[in-house]
């Protein structure tokens, strides 16, 4: 019964509480599926996406390389973040682990017995996930070389030879399996033999090691030169995600281990005498200088929960990215083709957070929904990057969908090339050039890139989340024929020829492709080109629309205002509130005149989402 | 009552044998059944002529069944048999290389039988490849990328030994702060004594290894465009070589996305000796002509090239170039085989003379290979334009230089067929193939008899047979090489940090239009 009590102590009952919030957190809120289908938004440059492949050649090609076997359990990690909560609980087992190895790594360096520091690096990792960074390899190398570090403190060796002959062994090992780890290894070893064993010898063998094995290997064996052996000392050299700010934040969760050791390793030495004087004693402890009993006393543990929970709030709250959240939450919704509650989502996205990006997601949103001509300034709009998001905000996977589901099949293999070449055989990526190549009718390259794709681990999965027509889902025959005929058929020998001209060549070359003849409508629509949607009217019968689309009729208001024609307003069943609420502006117009920026607030409140608002104003006022 | 159970236990062990004997024990052939027509397997690795040193050409049965029994023999050896469960068929490195060796200019036969359901062995028709007596070349040197448009990440340069299936790397553009590594050129097929070109942020590097050492020379000319095809004097004193301002252009529909055209080009002669750029007749560097892929013919008498009109004003090639729009004519750009006369002892060049015409061929020649006997010139021939990789229409094609005569290989496919090499005894050729994809080419190699007879193509041996079949990188640039490249990766990064000025920059390289240095084409 007491044993049972003992269980459920303060003490005990705080790591569960901890990792369990963690994961609550990271399954929950910060959504770890969102950093990997995040994969490929082009921000400061592309994060190359960890392949995994099943098979034995693959997983041989990274036996041959030192750090190899890292990159290869981290590329199926990485895997796992496409799931709700896989992802999450491969973090929690690794934050886990690192904080077991972390309550070791202070034991072997007599380090404070005070539990909130096992936490720290966990929080970190946890605070990295957070802002969407994927550290997996920082994460497993720092477990790793923990791991092998204890192995050796758990040792006593005596034999000067035999233990430099295992310091040697275990810093190749940590080389082998984790690359530059080894130098995080070297220095882990050389705090535990320096201020704390005072072993001299020993301490440089560590860096004697740590320095000489890469260099060596890199020089002599691989023949890279210099300059690239030097990289290995940066552990993340050549992920350029990490090459920025944030790289800071992984390295000092790295460094973290060193610096607390070498503060242990001082403060013990400080202590040493006193300890003696202890000793001396008879063991008891001098309560007002042993560094053991910091943060010691009758209410320890209560004061160590307050403290953990205030500072995970605190690391959480500030690591937190709002707008980077968005941005891959539009993305994720996008790539699952969840039109609907991207919309809804989109409505509390504050308007300063908008950029060209999401606002090609939301207009790709608004059309697979059918609510582009009624709803499209429900939503900030702009011309700029309509159809392709400009710089920095580029998706190559997301700008191939739109150009494949438009019928600019070449523009759409083009994105999926480049990302091909950039961040590497994503699945989205291959399923997307499997379905260009089988739209043209190249076989052989279709079935490569699904060999390809079969052997990419859980791809079942994401065909699963495809779906059907829309997003990059086009999976169906049927579809791939339909496209087949939508196919821009006119070579424009340049790339970019004017988007007016690209959209109604693909209305031209079939009538029936709705994308082309909404995309194109909304263009005239953003160039306040009112001519255009009235010259166009006359084609809604082409398509099943029930009635004439909201925008569409507005434009046709102002067509009929600017031009004084007001017999076009009886050629078509227009809504008649629309009119009224149309007059209703003009009237407004016309009273205050140049001086209308005077009651733009109050207007917006009336007419925010009508394109009566942005025809005047050259922006989307979005009544909320 | 014991023996009974010792004579019981004995019974059901003697009859398990039985059954796992007829389970899976050893089946006939004899009673096999003549299926009376060809296996089909992958890749199709026979029905030609087989280099004696190739390694194991691994190859995968494509019918169905559950045991797969193959036997390769031929006259002077024991035959050799390679059993699957798969249909996966991985012979033996030692064996194949003992049969190959000892069979030279012998058929090699290859008997396939395959189990069905019904565990009846099936025999299909015998297949054969004629192993050569030629030798080839040991190493073939290659360039591996993505299918590239405008951005890279990885670019390497590698070497295969095609008597094992060791591939390592020579260099690569981590190397060089990831920028863009092309073309590599040898004297005699040597590596002894090569050029390699790079493009990154540490300068435009043409890496000229000679006499065990490296340089980096900054390659780039007054020409307003890096060094770029290039081919080795037999000598080895001179480098003819090409300057071209290359622009890639998208096409918005068509099966290829890309094409390239030359906004313009022409050739100039560096000095290896001299580290300079010397005058080069005016011959091959005219103000109104495209020329383009050098080639030394094997005696040094002789330099060929591409040479088209140039049809386009200054000012329009910088719209062409600015505005990334195709030139209006593009598909007009047809390229002429022509060769000048030069004697390197007088420095003395003739008269340039068109060898084959594009307006007698209707289409565009490019990239010029001479065999090293001086006989042939394989050459490829493409609708229009400079660049064959691009299009599906280039094929290859072989010129009997005494005869005048050229002829369509039957080696080429209805894809691009490119980038060819000849062995050093001008029996073999390695090329660059887009078939059987359409969008990543592979290496192919191709027996050439005196006559100019050359043997269906075999694809590049992997250890997998199923290699190729998700691979998504493509081989490029091939070329044979005797010996494997000795200078070392750091060397050759350490050149690229470290470039000389070429001299004589003041000199014109050509008369087509000088202009200052512009900025790196990204292209690869």
């Amino acid at each position: 019964m007491r044993n049972i009590r003992s269980l459920f102590n303060r003490q005990n009952i705080l790591p569960p509480i901890f990792f369990t919030g963690l994961f609550l957190y990271l399954a929950l809120h910060a959504d770890l599926r969102l950093l990997y289908h995040g994969y490929g938004i082009h921000g400061k440059g592309l994060t190359p996406f960890p392949v995994f492949h099943t098979g034995f050649a693959f997983f041989t090609s990274f036996l041959k390389v030192p750090g190899g076997m890292l990159e290869y359990v981290t590329a199926f990690v990485s895997q796992l973040y496409q799931f709700r909560f896989a992802g999450p609980c491969a973090v929690l087992i690794s934050a886990a682990v690192l904080y077991y190895l972390t309550q070791r790594f202070f034991l072997r360096l007599n380090g404070p017995d005070s539990s909130i520091f096992y936490y720290i690096p966990s929080l970190m990792m946890v605070a990295l996930f957070s802002r969407y960074l994927d550290i997996t390899v920082v994460v497993l190398g720092l477990v790793l070389s923990l791991l092998v570090f204890l192995l050796y403190a758990a040792m006593k060796i005596n034999r000067v030879m035999l233990n430099a002959g295992v310091i040697f062994l275990l810093s190749y090992a940590v080389y082998y399996l984790s690359g530059s780890f080894v130098v995080f290894f070297g220095l882990l070893g050389f705090l535990y033999e320096l201020p704390g064993n005072r072993d001299y010898s020993k301490a440089a063998l560590f860096i004697l090691f740590a320095v000489s094995i890469p260099v060596f290997c890199n020089i002599m064996i691989c023949d890279s030169p210099w300059i690239l052996s030097l990289r290995v000392f940066y552990p993340f050299g050549e992920y350029p995600a990490y090459r920025d700010f944030y790289a800071l934040s992984g390295f000092g969760m790295l460094m973290w281990y060193p610096l607390t050791g070498l503060i242990i390793g001082l403060m013990n030495y400080r202590f040493r005498d006193r300890k003696k004087n202890r000793a001396e004693r008879g063991g008891r402890r001098d309560s007002k200088l042993s560094f053991h009993t910091l943060l010691s006393g009758h209410y320890r543990t209560d004061i160590h929960s307050l403290l953990l929970a205030l500072l995970s709030v605190a690391v959480l709250y500030f690591s937190y990215d709002g707008k980077k959240r968005t941005l891959l939450r539009v993305n994720y919704l996008s790539r699952l083709n969840q039109w609907d509650t991207l919309l809804e989502e989109a409505r509390n996205i504050p308007v300063s957070d908008f950029n060209t990006y999401i606002n090609h997601e939301i207009n790709k949103a608004l059309f697979f929904s059918g609510r582009m001509p009624d709803e499209m300034f429900s939503y900030p709009q702009r011309l700029q990057g309509f159809v392709s998001p400009a710089y920095p905000y580029m998706d190559l996977i997301s700008h191939c969908d739109t150009y494949l589901n438009l019928g600019l099949i070449n523009h759409a293999e083009r994105q999926a090339s480049e990302a091909l070449a950039l961040i590497g055989e994503y699945p989205e990526i291959l399923r997307q050039l499997d379905i260009i190549n089988d739209i043209k009718g190249n076989a052989g390259a279709s079935a490569l890139f699904q060999n390809s794709l079969r052997t990419s681990i859980f791809t079942g999965r994401e065909n699963e989340n495809a779906g059907a027509i829309g997003g990059t889902g086009v999976l169906h025959t049927g579809s791939v024929v339909s496209m087949r005929t939508e196919a821009l058929n006119r070579d424009y020998g340049r790339f970019l020829a004017p988007l007016e001209e690209r959209l109604s060549e693909l209305y031209e070359v079939n009538e029936k492709n709705r994308m082309a003849f909404e995309y194109m409508m909304a263009y005239f629509l953003l160039s306040r080109q009112t001519d255009k949607i009235v010259e166009y009217l006359p084609c809604l019968s082409n398509f099943e629309y029930q009635k004439i689309p909201r925008h569409y009729e507005e434009a046709l208001f102002i067509h009929a205002m600017k031009t004084q024609d007001s017999e076009l307003l009886t050629q078509y069943p227009l809504n008649p509130e629309l009119l009224v609420s149309g007059r209703k502006l003009f009237a407004l117009l016309q009273r205050y005149g140049k001086n209308i920026g005077a009651i733009e607030d109050a207007v917006e409140s009336e007419f925010g989402d009508s394109y009566y608002f942005y025809y005047v104003f050259n922006y989307s006022g979005v009544k909320r | 009552m014991k023996s009974f159970l010792i004579k019981t236990r004995l019974h059901i062990l003697v009859a398990a044998i039985i059954c796992l004997y007829a389970a899976c024990g050893r089946d006939s052939l004899e009673t096999s059944v003549e299926t009376g027509r060809k296996p089909s397997v992958a890749p199709d690795c026979f029905g030609s002529v087989l280099p004696p040193s190739i390694a194991p050409l691994n190859f995968r049965i494509m019918e169905p069944g559950t045991r797969y029994r193959v036997r390769f023999s031929s006259e002077n050896s024991k035959p050799v048999t390679v059993n699957s469960t798969t249909g996966l068929i991985s012979i033996p490195e030692k064996t194949w290389k003992s049969l190959l060796e000892k069979n030279r200019g012998r058929v090699l036969s290859c008997e396939i039988h395959i189990r069905d359901g019904s565990r009846t062995w099936k025999k299909y028709d015998t297949l054969t490849n004629m192993i050569s007596e030629d030798p080839v070349d040991r190493y073939i040197i290659y360039r591996k990328i993505k299918p590239l448009y405008n951005y890279w990440r990885d670019i390497s340069i590698h070497q295969r030994d095609i008597s094992s299936f060791d591939e390592s790397l020579i260099f690569s553009n981590k190397g060089i702060d990831s920028g863009c590594i092309n073309c590599h050129t040898f004297l005699d097929n040597d590596p002894g004594t090569m050029i390699m070109h790079s493009r990154s942020s540490l300068g435009v590097a043409m890496l000229l290894v000679k006499d065990g050492e490296v340089k980096g020379i900054n390659s780039r000319t007054p020409f307003g465009a890096p060094i770029a095809y290039s081919s080795w004097h037999p000598s080895g004193r001179l480098i003819a070589f090409s300057v071209n301002r290359v622009k890639q252009y998208f096409h918005s529909t068509g099966n290829e996305i890309r094409d390239v055209v030359d906004l313009d080009s022409s050739l100039g002669i560096y000095s290896v000796e001299d580290n300079a750029i010397i005058g080069a007749s005016p011959g091959i560097s005219k103000r109104d002509r495209l020329e383009t892929y050098p080639a030394w013919s094997p005696d040094g008498r002789y330099l060929y090239y591409c040479s088209a009109p140039l049809t386009w004003t200054e000012e329009q090639k910088d719209y062409y170039e600015e505005n990334v729009t195709l030139p209006e004519n593009y598909r007009d750009v047809k390229y002429d085989l022509m060769r000048i006369g030069y004697d390197i002892e007088n420095n003395i060049w003739g008269e340039p003379e068109t060898v084959i015409s594009s307006d007698i061929t209707g289409k565009s020649i490019a990239q010029p290979k001479l065999s090293p006997d001086g006989k042939f010139l394989l050459f490829s021939m493409a609708d229009y334009g400079c660049f064959p990789i691009y299009q599906a229409s280039c094929d290859l094609y072989l010129l009997d230089i005494e005869s005048g005569k050229y002829e369509l290989l039957d080696i080429n496919s209805d894809q691009s067929d490119s980038w060819h090499s000849w062995s050093h005894n001008s029996r073999w050729i390695v090329f660059s193939s887009k078939r059987g994809n359409g969008v990543l080419a592979r290496l192919y190699l191709s027996h050439v008899d005196p006559d100019g007879t050359a043997s269906k193509p075999i694809l590049l041996p992997q250890s997998d047979p199923t290699f190729y079949d998700s691979l998504l990188e493509t081989y490029n640039v091939p070329e044979f090489a005797v010996k494997p490249v000795t200078a070392r990766k750091r060397s050759l990064y350490a050149a690229n940090a470290a470039l000389e000025q070429i001299a004589g920059l003041d000199i014109a390289v050509t008369e087509a239009t000088p202009q200052g240095p512009k900025a790196g084409i990204q292209e690869p």
